[in-house]
């Protein structure tokens, strides 16, 4: 895991470094790049290099396994199989590669650097997305890849290198106006956004991309730390991530505990009869779920259509509807049987495990439906016609 | 960061839908059993709700959620009510995903054994050099021992935390936190929403 981050400044730096090398090449390899996802006449011409074949080799062997999608495409693309170069080697080869890059002309490496920031882009914003989380609501927007936008121009003076902070010719003039305060927090640049995160090295600090990544996953871990711990109650008053840590293995462990605990409540209070549950929620929904939840509610009680274009607000509409009626009805029931036929219409249009679970429990609480009540059907042909506004609830009146 | 109302919504009427499965398999069952049911299908509804999140901005689903319906799927005597409330397929899936962490898991306990014993046999060449070395720095072996006394205890603490979040073996440093983060949200919501049924369906005692 350590590597990951590490990867993607490594990848920034050999390429940087490419240019030192071979100009053409590299215009080659950030249109191949670009072009992997579409055009395919560069490849034919960088795989003729050698060189380059052998970098791009110890780069996508490098960071081998963050590139599971888009490396291995983009290896591929390279005709290469992956050989395993030792990690040493390419740290050596991006320093010895940067300490000669920084003497280039400063126009040609800004030339190189924007092209080559799509190149990169592509492969690391993948990379990086597919790495960083699954399903963290707090999204470190900030920090996360931006796709890279318009301005050609912008691109050389806003974006930051790691190793080329190295170099005070290179850095005075792309950074142009951009040096925040020497010790502030790393800015993320609020310029060019690009594919990959820019950290810019505080005054005084080692910039090798080692301690650079680590810098950037240092701040990824703090950040999630901190949501933790506006999550965790009692988080605030203790400081460090080893207490922090105990009081949050504390409370998973209670929270684990609870429902546990809660489900066997449930199992002993409720002996399962699912008939009572829907019409015992619409009674005390209102009361034991909080205000907040009666707010959502009453603000969908005031929307008089049925959203039923989404399959999301099906679900949606027909939990709140069953809470808003207080007729003597089993409504719950009543809307999921509306819930059904209006999926019917739009079983065609969608696909995937969401409409198979929907099917699924369509045909279940058909079968309840069906066992339970005789006026089936009456209901069905109602409430087919009243789509929109408010159940006609109060007409139908049917006892289980 | 509290759940939204949609997870919210989308979790308690999975949750419905499960229990009333789990319901309809068997009005005999005994008590501890019926706890069992009443925690899959919450479980599940958990996992399905959150999964259905995720999709919403398409991102990949939580790894805690395969990882927590693998778990229930590989007890075989859940089976039945898995396959009710999830359909046919989705349990096929989850019996993937519980043979796939389990594979997993093996591979993870070997690759641990190797690393532990390559460890010792390099330690204890390199302890005897470093303790000389911090025999004779004198104000600097404190310092060091203690942010290795700090270290230790936070891996500790992983680890730990590591057992508890499902799925977690696997996960290292930055996305073990994010899983952790997630699951500790959609725990919070469970626990509300179990509070929910349980005062719901109280006066019906009496």
């Amino acid at each position: 895991m350590e590597g990951r981050a590490a990867g993607g400044d490594y990848i920034a730096s050999l390429l940087s470094s490419a240019p030192r090398l071979d100009l053409g090449v590299l215009g080659m390899l950030d249109g191949a790049a670009a072009g992997a996802d579409g055009g395919d006449d560069c490849l034919e011409r960088f795989c003729g290099d050698p060189g380059f074949a052998e970098r791009a080799a110890r780069l996508s062997s490098f960071s081998g396994q963050r590139f599971a999608g888009a490396g291995a495409g983009a290896a591929g693309l390279f005709g290469l199989p992956a050989p395993a170069p030792p990690a040493a080697s390419n740290g050596e080869f991006a320093g010895s590669r940067e300490a000669s890059s920084v003497s280039d002309p400063a126009s040609a490496m800004r030339d190189a650097n924007a092209k080559k920031r799509k190149a990169p882009a592509a492969a690391k914003g993948k990379g990086k997305e597919s790495s960083s989380q699954a399903g963290e609501q707090k999204d470190p927007d900030t920090k996360r890849c931006k796709t890279t936008e318009g301005g050609e121009g912008k691109k050389e003076e806003g974006s930051v290198k790691p190793k080329s902070e190295q170099a005070g010719s290179d850095s005075s003039v792309e950074d142009g106006g951009q040096k925040p305060p020497g010790k502030g927090k790393n800015a993320k640049p609020v310029e060019p956004p690009k594919d990959y995160v820019h950290v810019r090295a505080r005054r005084g600090q080692a910039t090798d991309s080692h301690s650079l990544a680590e810098r950037v996953r240092r701040e990824r871990i703090s950040q999630r730390m901190k949501v933790l711990q506006d999550l965790v109650p009692g988080c605030n008053k203790v400081i460090g991530k080893a207490l922090m840590l105990d009081e949050i293995i504390n409370y998973v462990q209670s929270l684990q505990r609870q429902v546990e605990f809660l489900s066997m409540k449930l199992a002993t209070v409720n002996p399962l009869d699912f008939s009572n549950l829907p019409t015992l929620l619409q009674k005390d929904m209102f009361q034991a779920c909080g205000p907040s939840a009666s707010s959502v509610f009453s603000l969908e009680s005031s929307s008089s259509g049925f959203p039923f274009s989404d399959q999301g607000d099906v679900f949606q509409s027909f939990v709140s509807n069953a809470l808003e009626n207080q007729c003597s009805l089993n409504p719950l029931d009543l809307a999921l049987s509306q819930a059904t036929n209006a999926q019917y219409a739009f079983q065609d249009g969608t696909a995937g495990t969401n409409l198979q679970q929907r099917n699924f429990w369509e045909e279940d609480l058909q079968n309840v439906f069906h066992i339970d009540n005789g006026q089936q059907s009456q209901e069905n042909g109602v409430s087919a016609q009243s789509f929109h506004g408010q159940l006609q609830a109060g007409h139908m009146k049917m006892e289980f | 960061m509290h759940a939204p109302k949609k997870f919210k919504k989308a979790f308690m009427a999975q949750l419905l839908v499960s229990l009333r499965a789990a319901g309809q398999a068997s009005k005999s069952m005994g008590l501890r059993e019926r706890r069992d049911a009443v925690r899959l299908s919450s479980d599940v509804a958990m996992a399905l709700a959150s999964a259905r999140r995720a999709r919403a901005p398409p991102r990949s689903p939580p790894a805690w959620a395969r990882a927590l319906v693998a778990r229930h799927a590989a007890e075989r005597r859940n089976e039945a009510l898995m396959r009710r409330i999830m359909s046919g397929a989705g349990y096929e899936m989850a019996a993937a995903a519980a043979a796939a962490a389990e594979r997993g898991r093996k591979e993870a306990r070997r690759r641990r054994i190797v690393r532990r014993s390559r460890r010792v046999c390099s330690g204890g060449a390199a302890r005897k050099r470093r303790g000389s070395l911090a025999l004779t720095a004198s104000g600097g072996g404190g310092r060091c021992s203690a942010m290795a006394a700090a270290r230790r205890m936070v891996k500790a603490r992983l680890q730990v935390l590591r057992s508890l979040v499902p799925g977690g073996e696997a996960l290292r440093g930055l996305s073990l936190l994010s899983e952790t983060l997630d699951y500790v949200v959609c725990l919070k919501t469970q626990v509300e929403l179990l509070q929910c049924l349980c005062e719901g369906s109280r006066p019906q005692l009496g």
